[in-house]
């Protein structure tokens, strides 16, 4: 457990003194404060459009970072063989595995947390009234970028190369958001095996609109109804990801 | 021996996560009633815009761009929109209707582009709903959005007391639409342009204090966009006081 | 004492591209043994199997058949690795971290006690100095060479790894290196080295093995090379 930690403190360095993270996260910083400027275009819902922003600019710093990262978490350790002297001292494969993901997380959620806090000011000084609901959304996105992360972890180990794996996780993430549509469209269709091809997708491709409580805070969904299944699948599905990463981790060769 | 032993410990592992999830995919499959629809796209020009809200699982931040651009349009000269005069009359078809104006013909279209991506835009419902029946004149296309807003939110009273206002303007009654707009006007969420129709009905008819204290109120709360607008009414009922 | 057994290690890489299997017999049946307190030089040329056998021995590659002991105990096995300190043939460390960083996470992984007592010990070793408080982005090749003996000495291993210690290192690096395994042998621990300079390996082994073309072809001990120049027995024994 020590050593998960200790990984998981060597992740977290690593990725704050990296000079692509800083400049992603500056940048989005700036993004939060533009976007005050393109809420007062929005008339009498500056407030809305503000806080709507904010939270999409947010959960799309923590995408990037996270996919770009993710893939890269272990190839390029492997490419660069750093991770030979790890993984000849007496520590289990998977404690690897576990302490660089978790590492990375570490590091995502602590931007999010950062950006969120900024992004809060900005909205206090408009006026504001603090609500419980966006809390929530940021907890969802974090969750969401939980889920993309183990795939995009999965990927790196599973395709040949970085771009495949690159393109698999944002497809994925797109797929997630479309995942009720596509359950719409698959009641539309004629041809047999295509609809059981669209429904294998459906259910193996995780369903990210659970996750978009900014979406759907208005919608008069019940999510107290819904909460703890939304929980279990998100942490379940990433740790489906984690296992199979770590299977494959195991009986890969250096 | 001791591999083998975590080997099955692994297999344990995965089949319980495995079950959790599947349970919970379950669970929420039949609990989980996702509220948006797929709709046409009701501009063109817009539609990579839509889709890509929609497919980056953005649809409220698409709406805000809509609105924003809706706002943009609406405050754009008439002449720049089509190029040339609105003073020459012309007539145009809008959804097998004939307007004598020709003003600002895609509001509706953007107006539907807003409620489509989010439907839950309460504000862009009323918002539209009063433009297009007060402003545009165009009392039917009002009423066909909160019909929308009706069928997406039927619990949202205030979408009744618009379409009651609406309904009054179309049939001349103005007293019983003052009487339904002073109802929405109460509520803290009112949007400032029903207070500007309030306002502009009192004056027209003829209620000036009134009409003076909603200007005030209007002022005072600081809305940019109607700021230099109040305080020409304000300085102009002002003025028509003195002078009764 | 024999410290270090293979049994006909054998490695075939496989690649499948485009349908097509490719195989290429990396290590062909190696028996080697190191004994306890001796400078072991396994000696190839490029392309030999040096780094297949270091590899396979670490378990960063799993062999084909074939089995390997360390201190009497069938490899893979986790608990051994601790007993073993192991520097690559080009030492790879993260840039944004200084050495003290780097070095403090490595005593976190092998649970070492007290660390920064160790690190500084084996910074002195190492003559790191001050250097190990830089980040890693600032070292030079010399520097890294030494923070990479550095990490795998801090657990205090028995054995220790070495692929290519003196690749790429200036005369006055190399004569270091040289001094420093002979300083470890001397603390009673054994080295196992692979090479492919023969002029050094002469220097410092008790034992040394030739590999070509993955065979383990030839061990010589140092008395044999006190007679005839152990490059005049490599070029025999590979010619053959």
């Amino acid at each position: 457990m020590k050593e998960i930690i200790a990984i998981i403190r060597y992740t977290f360095k690593e990725n704050i003194r990296n000079k692509t993270f800083y400049v992603l996260l500056l940048f989005t910083i700036i993004l939060l404060f533009i976007s005050t400027l393109l809420s007062v275009l929005g008339g009498g819902e500056s407030i809305r459009i503000l806080y709507d922003f904010g939270l999409v600019i947010i959960e799309f710093f923590a995408l990037l970072i996270i996919v770009f990262s993710g893939v890269n978490l272990l190839l390029e350790e492997m490419d660069s063989k750093a991770l030979y002297l790890i993984l000849t001292r007496p520590i289990p494969k998977e404690y690897y595995l576990l302490g660089r993901y978790f590492g990375l997380l570490y590091s995502v959620i602590l931007s999010m947390i950062f950006m969120s806090i900024i992004h809060i000011i900005l909205l206090l000084y408009t006026g504001w009234e603090p609500n419980f609901s966006y809390f929530v959304s940021i907890f969802f996105s974090g969750l969401k970028i939980t889920i993309i992360g183990a795939l995009a972890v999965f990927f790196s180990l599973f395709s040949t190369s970085r771009v495949s794996a690159l393109v698999f996780t944002l497809f994925i993430w797109l797929l997630g958001h479309f995942n009720q549509e596509i359950k719409f469209l698959i009641d539309k269709i004629s041809s047999t095996i295509l609809q059981i091809v669209m429904r294998l997708l459906y259910y193996i491709i995780p369903n990210l609109q659970f996750f978009n409580f900014r979406e759907l805070s208005d919608s008069g969904i019940v999510f107290s109804k819904i909460i703890l299944n939304v929980l279990i699948y998100g942490i379940s599905y990433s740790c489906i990801c984690i296992i199979f990463s770590i299977l494959l981790f195991k009986y890969k060769e250096f | 021996m001791q591999n083998f032993r975590l080997k099955n410990l692994d297999m344990i592992i995965l089949l319980t996560v495995s079950i959790m999830l599947v349970n919970s995919l379950v669970i929420l499959n039949k609990n989980f009633n996702y509220p948006f629809k797929l709709k046409k796209i009701v501009m063109s020009k817009y539609a990579i815009l839509d889709l890509s809200s929609i497919i980056f699982g953005i649809r409220k931040f698409g709406a805000d761009i809509a609105w924003i651009q809706l706002l943009q349009y609406y405050g754009t000269e008439e002449d720049e929109l089509t190029g040339h005069s609105i003073n020459k009359g012309h007539t145009h078809h809008h959804c097998g209707l004939e307007y004598g104006s020709g003003k600002y013909y895609d509001f509706l279209k953007l107006s539907k582009r807003i409620i489509n991506l989010d439907p839950y835009f309460y504000n862009a419902y009323l918002y539209s709903s009063a433009c297009l029946a007060w402003n545009l004149n165009r009392a039917d296309e009002g009423l066909k959005i909160l019909d929308e807003a009706i069928n997406n939110k039927p619990d949202y009273w205030q979408f009744y007391l618009y379409k009651q206002a609406i309904i009054y303007k179309k049939l001349d009654k103005y007293r019983e639409m003052v009487y339904t707009l002073e109802k929405v006007v109460k509520n803290t969420n009112c949007p400032t342009i029903i207070k500007v129709i309030l306002a502009n009905t009192y004056k027209k008819m003829g209620e000036f204090e009134r009409s003076l204290s909603l200007w005030l109120e209007i002022y005072k709360s600081g809305d940019i966009e109607y700021n230099e607008y109040a305080k020409r009414e304000i300085n102009y009922l002002r003025n028509v006081k003195k002078k009764l | 004492m024999i410290v270090l057994k293979t049994n006909n290690l054998t490695k075939i890489y496989r690649k499948r591209h485009l349908g097509k299997l490719y195989a290429n017999l990396a290590v062909n049946n190696i028996n080697l043994e190191v004994k306890e307190n001796e400078i072991y030089g396994l000696i190839g040329l490029n392309g030999s199997g040096k780094t297949t056998t270091i590899k396979l021995i670490l378990g960063l590659l799993f062999p084909t058949s074939g089995e390997i002991f360390v201190f009497g105990q069938k490899m893979p096995n986790r608990n051994m690795l601790s007993k073993i300190g192991y520097l690559p043939e080009t030492p790879y460390f993260q840039r944004y971290l200084t050495g003290k960083e780097i070095l403090n996470f490595y005593c976190q992984l092998t649970k070492i006690e007290f660390a920064d007592i160790r690190i500084k010990e084996v910074t002195e070793i190492v003559q790191l100095g001050e250097n190990i408080n830089k980040r890693i982005n600032e070292y030079s090749k010399g520097m890294l060479q030494r923070l990479a003996i550095a990490q795998s000495l801090l657990h205090n291993p028995s054995l220790l790894i070495f692929d290519e210690p003196v690749s790429g290192l200036d005369p006055v690096g190399i004569r270091e290196i040289r001094n420093f395994i002979k300083l470890m042998k001397s603390q009673g621990k054994t080295i196992f080295f692979s090479s492919h300079l023969i002029s050094e390996v002469e220097k410092i082994c008790d034992r040394v093995g030739i590999l070509h073309k993955g065979e383990l072809k030839r061990v010589i001990d140092h008395k044999e090379w006190e007679l005839k120049s152990l490059e005049e027995i490599f070029l025999e024994t590979i010619e053959k």
